[in-house]
């Protein structure tokens, strides 16, 4: 088993005006596909920047991760880690999405949200521990979580 | 005539319509097969004329067997089991060698004897089934017309041999349905003649044989026999003919595609060019374009990961250049780790462009194969129907040509071609040839600047510069080759000479003088460049401490921890370690502090502008403080007028190199400053 990460920019010209739901779409559409060859992970978004995780089997990754490779609505794909796993970070989301959030009570969320992002670069493991404690706390309930809050996709989450 | 009363009075003639039908269905089977036999070469010839045999002989035995139960002579018959089956055997046996002798190259003896040995096989079946008919009777044979029958066998079957070998004339045409026609008399005759030759009459008060109900019940069994025969003889030549287009088709595919890619291959780009350039321009009267497009950092992936993963990476490219295609194009590999797109329109350079972009993009992202991560790059050469190439040829290599220049200009990116390149490629792609002689020819000169120290004036050494002396333009600086060099990969060859030559020169002066050599940044980065320094300095007997290497700061810059490895194995050695050009580029005081320096050159710039450039003079300050608290020499190089020299001095420079004290010389006139050793300028 192994974990890829890696970060991106998006590409403003190639994607929609409604950027939020397109990402949120992104992330809809990979959970289905990731339930399909058993791979979890979480996609996050701040201010232009992607960073997505995949786990699960390596020739699963690397399939899934060519397609995301030749998508043209992000650019600058810079793997961050590629590393065999002994256990996965983020098994209950077959694709967990986290955004910003523009309600006033998810301040703390947003910052932390972005600190993780200035993190991953240099110190990844302590940015995905941070991330994994951000998936479950509660508070962040609202940012439009799949796999956990939508009924319609409980079916698709590796079972928690 | 006897014949034809034979047959109408005695035959029951149900089953005589059934043997003929058999005769004829037999015969067309036959012929087809035969016809394969003929054009069979080697080994499967026999194979072929076997199936023919048997196929023939089963036809021609059933015939006689079922016309023999239709045979209504007026007395009991039975059939002697052992001698029935003899007949077929010799029929099928007969007819094989037949076959065999007729697919033989010589005419008289294919024609005539092959002809012969089947027909005398059709009337040996006959008349060995004559004799396993027993009847009630007293049999009398008519010899004149067993000899007809046989003659009218073996004429009508090289009648049929002629008509199937036949190739010209009015005869080959149809040449199946005679040579059937031809079979089928053959067979027919025989037999009816045949019967004309036998006459029983009964005898009184013997046993019966079997009734005509068992014989018809026989008849049909021996019929279905036979046509399974005859069917597997068909199927048999239908599964060739399909099996032989398969492979034909397979052929072809594997004569047009790259086996690995899947794509077309390079012949058969030049086809689907050929035929582009023939249909003119599309109905919007766009016109079509070639892109060449060639990966950049193919080769060290071979290299370091072996061709298993070389080949999957070229899949894996394929796959991707192929969703960048639009309705029409043809993608192609052409060859190693090059691959060409004939874009079927094009609207004009912008479009051109963009399509070019599309693929740099797509090719410069991250792939994953089998574990490990690979970041490629491609370089892309674009090219117009009829504007820049009237035909497939010139295309294609002004296409390479603007690929050439995407190369040259830094990787990683698209160039349009432009009739202007021509030019220049031709120049560079001498300068190119000319670099590569050079190396054989021994053309480059090593001469030597030489440096002293700052206080005393006395030489401390010299720097060793590497020169050019091109036949035809004289001598050039390492600034117009040295690049070139580094690109095709010549840099360690040239690099490594210069290193010999210095240290072999540098034995010769006072021991106390140094020699300083330039290392570029793909010398640096060559793991065995450490142990070829150590050979070099054993080779020549230069004690290590004399010897410098000089690197600048770009070299550095994103492969630290494999330069800073190889550094470190060089100081071991004893040699000292200089940073040249110091304060211009990427100066990062990091570099400092982590690599092993001993020496830092401050970069001419600020030696021109000082000292009547306050800041530039601050500077050469500063270097010089932060060198000497780190336990680093410090040289100012370019130093061209008294007060330059003065000001470096005072501002803490341990030695001075520039055009004051010497002009880079050859070794001849080095050796004569050194052995003067005469101080060159006496210090105010």
């Amino acid at each position: 088993m192994h974990r890829l990460v890696y970060m991106s920019d998006l590409d403003p010209v190639r994607t929609p005006i409604d950027v939020g739901d397109t990402i949120q779409e992104i992330a809809r559409k990979s959970a289905i596909a990731n339930a399909r060859n058993s791979l979890s992970g979480v996609l996050v978004y701040v201010n232009g920047t992607f960073i997505q995780i995949l786990e699960g089997a390596r020739e699963n990754i690397e399939e899934t991760f060519e397609l995301i490779c030749c998508d043209p609505r992000h650019k600058q794909i810079r793997v961050i880690e590629f590393e065999p796993i002994k256990s996965r970070l983020f098994a209950e989301w077959t694709m967990g999405y986290l955004g910003m959030s523009a309600a006033p009570t998810h301040i703390r969320e947003n910052v932390n949200l972005q600190e993780i992002v200035f993190k991953m670069d240099a110190r990844p493991m302590e940015a995905l521990r941070q991330l994994r404690l951000l998936m479950d706390a509660e508070e962040f309930a609202g940012t439009g979580r799949t796999g956990r809050d939508d009924d319609e996709l409980e079916h698709l989450t590796l079972g928690r | 005539m006897r014949v034809i009363t034979c047959v109408f009075t005695e035959h029951n003639l149900w089953l005589v319509l059934l043997a003929g039908c058999l005769c004829v269905a037999g015969s067309m089977a036959t012929v087809r097969l035969w016809n394969r036999s003929l054009a069979a070469s080697g080994r499967s010839q026999v194979d072929w004329s076997l199936l023919t045999g048997v196929t023939a002989g089963a036809s021609i035995w059933a015939t006689h067997f079922i016309a023999m139960l239709g045979y209504q002579p007026g007395v009991p018959v039975t059939f002697d089991p052992q001698l029935t089956i003899v007949s077929a055997v010799v029929a099928m046996v007969g007819s094989t060698l037949g076959f065999w002798i007729s697919t033989s190259q010589r005419r008289a003896l294919s024609q005539f004897v092959g002809g012969s040995t089947v027909g005398l096989s059709i009337a040996a079946m006959h008349f060995v089934g004559m004799f396993a008919y027993r009847t009630d009777g007293i049999v009398v044979w008519d010899s004149a017309y067993i000899g007809a029958s046989i003659a009218l066998a073996a004429a009508f079957s090289t009648g049929a041999t002629i008509a199937v070998q036949s190739r010209t004339g009015r005869l080959a045409k149809k040449k199946t349905a005679c040579a059937t026609v031809l079979l089928v008399t053959a067979i027919v005759a025989l037999h009816f003649t045949g019967m004309a030759a036998f006459s029983v009459t009964p005898l009184a008060g013997v046993s019966q044989g079997a009734d005509s109900a068992a014989f018809g019940a026989m008849a049909m069994a021996v019929a279905a026999a036979a046509v399974l025969i005859i069917l597997t003889g068909v199927s048999t030549r239908l599964i060739d003919d399909r099996n032989r287009a398969r492979s034909q088709e397979e052929l072809i595919y594997i004569a047009t595609h790259d086996e690995l890619t899947r794509l077309a291959n390079r012949r058969q780009l030049g086809e689907e060019l050929r035929q582009k350039f023939e249909e003119g321009p599309s109905e919007q009267n766009a016109q079509f374009g070639l892109m060449m497009i060639d990966l950049d950092r193919f080769k060290p992936v071979n290299d370091t990961l072996g061709h298993q993963i070389g080949d999957l990476v070229l899949q894996r490219v394929a796959r991707r250049l192929e969703r960048t295609l639009e309705q029409g194009d043809v993608l192609a590999r052409f060859g190693g780790d090059e691959f060409a797109v004939i874009l079927a329109e094009c609207h004009g350079d912008q479009h051109l462009c963009s399509r070019g972009e599309r693929v740099v993009d797509l090719l410069a992202r991250p792939m994953v194969v089998q574990g490990h991560l690979i970041e490629l790059g491609a370089s892309v050469g674009v090219a117009l129907a009829n504007r820049d190439g009237a035909a497939p040829g010139e295309l294609i290599q002004n296409a390479d040509i603007a690929l050439y220049a995407a190369k040259a200009a830094g990787r990683s990116t698209f160039a349009l071609y432009q009739s202007s390149m021509s030019e220049e490629i031709q120049i560079r792609r001498s300068l190119e040839a000319d670099l590569r002689r050079a190396v054989n020819r021994e053309e480059f000169e090593i001469h030597y600047q030489p440096q002293v120290d700052a206080r005393t004036g006395t030489y401390t050494g010299a720097e060793a510069l590497l020169r050019w002396r091109h036949p035809e333009r004289g001598l050039l600086s390492p600034a117009v080759f040295i690049p070139l060099a580094e690109e095709i990969g010549l840099i360690g060859a040239i690099g490594n000479r210069v290193l010999r030559q210095a240290c072999y020169d540098a034995v010769s002066w006072p021991p106390h003088l140094t020699v300083a050599v330039n290392l570029s940044a793909v010398q640096l980065l060559d793991r065995r460049l450490a142990r070829f320094v150590r050979n070099t300095l054993s080779e020549t007997n230069l004690p290590p401490h004399r010897l410098e290497l000089e690197i600048t700061e770009t070299s550095l810059i994103g492969n630290d921890l494999q330069a800073l490895a190889i550094l470190n194995e060089i100081r071991a050695l004893g040699v000292s370690i200089s940073l040249d050009d110091f304060g211009t580029g990427y100066s990062s005081l990091s570099y400092l502090h982590r690599f092993p320096i001993d020496k830092i050159k401050i970069d001419r710039s600020f030696i021109e502008r000082a000292p009547d450039d306050v800041d530039s003079g601050s500077i050469i300050h500063a270097i010089a403080q932060l060198g000497a608290s780190l336990g680093m020499k410090i040289t100012a190089e370019g130093i061209e007028t008294d007060a330059q020299w003065h000001f470096s001095r005072d501002g803490g420079c341990d030695q001075l190199q520039g055009y004051l004290i010497s002009k880079p010389v050859p070794l001849g006139e080095l050796t004569k400053l050194f052995e003067a050793s005469v101080t060159p300028r006496a210090v105010a």
